[in-house]
């Protein structure tokens, strides 16, 4: 039994939902919409058993052979919202994930991906670390609190873009002259500036055993909001030179993520940057423009390929 | 110089740092992180700097780090205005993550990406741990209720052991603290310490059937305690 936890409706979701069915998978369905109708029960004695249940229906977790999840934000779900902020609707709810959570660090099943080995994308700085111990290049980065040292950094560099150090999705930004009148805010909280590295955008997914690389032709300094702008960007399958993709592989493999979104940008010099490994990536979007067969990876590597 | 990353709301922290004053100790809660003077530049420890005590002080000058502190939570920002609070919190938290993990073995404990001071884990994950190095448990059971029925119930599924039948030992690098226990006992501790690359543990144990059970275990140990604060103290001079 393969096991399903996430919003039905969500694309990358419905796609490896479609890929294991056109495969003949049993499937086990958790539809986070349902949240405040389920219940988990956990136990280690000391070997784990663990159930599911949504109102009445009851799934054996010790059954599961591998787990999807890809889960949104409880407090948006309609159920959440219609029970009201003072319901304790948000903390129920929040209690079934977590139990699902540990539930999926403890089973033996293929689970993609831990949440314990997602955590790296929740600090960049952090993460930076680990792609130039895999031989990435990286941009220069500085975290700071202090606008003089970021306004050193700006003329070091050049060019600087600025975003979140969390896992909080912001637009990647480039500083300019707009900005040097708010720059004493950064004291506030310590703020990431990054150079800006020009050059040609990919995005790699890595699933399994298996590479599928995508190159990003944008002008836009953060492509993935380009099409807001009236400038969508042209994406399109590509190899990846040996050595890069070997590296990607790597590099998921080394953060236990058999499903990883890999940003890359191949510089005018030839260098090769990474900026960020996303252990949930919305792939569908790169499905679409490539044909890569992304979500049906993911089933044959849930299946055990 | 010693730092004790702590929450504003920790008492023990405060009275640690003063202790520990003679040796450099600052007392640094989520609140200093908004002081100009923090830089953190990836892959040049060299350039980047700290701000203890209003002091702006390079990076190399630190010699241990005492995390007490999860995460930061937006009670600890009372001078962030409510509306950025959770975007604040979330920021600094990823800071600190990369800063301490910049620190390496000067750090008790040791960061996670998802803890900043140490793994994040629930009763079942200790359990689990611990089964691995030998230990027999106490089975552990969670039940997450459907909304409406019943809060979360984290417990044993069996008679919880009396608050006097249960050992507590603080474990320092490869010091014991608390009662005596046997030398298997000791091994499986420090097994489980080597495994979960957890230097800092208080674990929870009971004595059943004639073997030492486990019970628990949390990266907090009790650092009002002078034997506790002084191993501490020892491990970064072993360090150096």
């Amino acid at each position: 039994m393969i096991v399903l936890w996430g919003l039905t409706g969500d694309g990358p979701f419905d796609a490896v939902l479609a890929a294991l069915a056109r495969r003949g998978a049993q499937v086990a369905l958790i539809e986070q919409r349902r949240v405040l109708d389920t219940e988990v029960e956990l136990l280690v004695e000391p070997a784990l058993h663990a159930a599911v249940s949504m109102s009445g229906e009851c799934i054996e977790l010790d059954e599961a052979r591998a787990v999807y999840w890809r889960t949104h934000d409880l407090r948006r779900l309609p159920a959440v919202i219609a029970a009201g902020p003072e319901s304790g609707a948000i903390e129920a709810a929040s209690l079934v994930e977590e139990a699902l959570v540990a539930w999926m660090e403890l089973t033996p099943a293929r689970v993609v991906n831990r949440a314990s080995n997602m955590a790296s994308n929740g600090s960049k700085p952090y993460q930076m670390e680990i792609l130039r111990a895999h031989g990435f290049s990286v941009p220069r980065t500085l975290v700071t609190t202090d606008p003089d040292a970021a306004r050193r950094f700006w003329t070091d560099c050049g060019a600087v873009v600025y975003k979140s150090v969390s896992g909080v999705r912001s637009v990647v930004a480039r500083l300019g002259g707009p900005h040097l009148d708010r720059l004493d805010q950064v004291s506030w909280c310590p703020t990431q500036f990054q150079q800006y590295v020009p050059g040609r955008d990919h995005r790699v997914h890595v699933v399994g055993d298996d590479v599928f690389a995508c190159e990003v032709v944008s002008e836009a300094d953060d492509y993935r909001y380009a099409s807001m702008r009236g400038d969508p960007p042209t994406l399109r399958a590509c190899k990846l030179p040996a050595d890069i993709a070997e590296r990607c592989f790597t590099l998921a493999r080394a953060l236990s993520l058999p499903l990883a979104g890999i940003d890359l940008r191949r510089a005018p010099d030839g260098r090769w940057f990474c900026f960020e490994v996303n252990p949930s990536p919305g792939f569908t979007y790169y499905e679409a423009h490539t044909g890569h067969p992304i979500g049906d990876a993911i089933a044959g590597h849930l299946m055990g390929g | 110089m010693i730092v004790v990353l702590a929450s504003r709301f920790d008492a023990s922290a405060a009275r640690l740092a003063e202790r520990w004053r003679s040796h450099g100790a600052r007392l640094l809660t989520p609140e200093g992180l908004s002081v100009r003077g923090w830089c953190h530049e990836s892959g040049a420890v060299d350039r980047s700097t700290a701000v203890l005590d209003g002091e702006v002080v390079p990076l190399r000058s630190i010699d241990g780090v005492l995390t007490r502190l999860s995460g930061v939570s937006e009670d600890e920002l009372p001078h962030i205005v409510p509306g950025e609070r959770a975007y604040v919190s979330s920021e600094m938290t990823s800071f600190l993550v990369a800063w301490l993990s910049s620190l390496e073995g000067r750090v008790l404990n040791r960061p996670t990406p998802a803890c900043l001071c140490g793994p994040n884990w629930g009763m079942e994950q200790w359990a689990h741990e611990a089964t691995r190095v030998g230990f027999p448990i106490r089975p552990v059971r969670r039940l997450a209720r459907a909304f409406g029925q019943a809060q979360t119930d984290v417990g044993r599924g069996q008679a919880e052991p009396a608050q006097a039948d249960l050992r507590h030992v603080t474990l320092v690098g490869r010091r014991l603290f608390g009662r005596s226990i046997d030398e298997t006992t000791e091994r499986r501790v420090l097994r489980l310490s080597q495994a979960t690359n957890v230097e800092l543990l208080t674990m929870t144990l009971v004595r059943e059937g004639g073997s030492t059970v486990f019970v628990g275990a949390s990266p907090w140990v009790d650092v009002d305690r002078p034997e506790v604060a002084d191993a501490i103290l020892e491990r970064w001079e072993v360090e150096r």
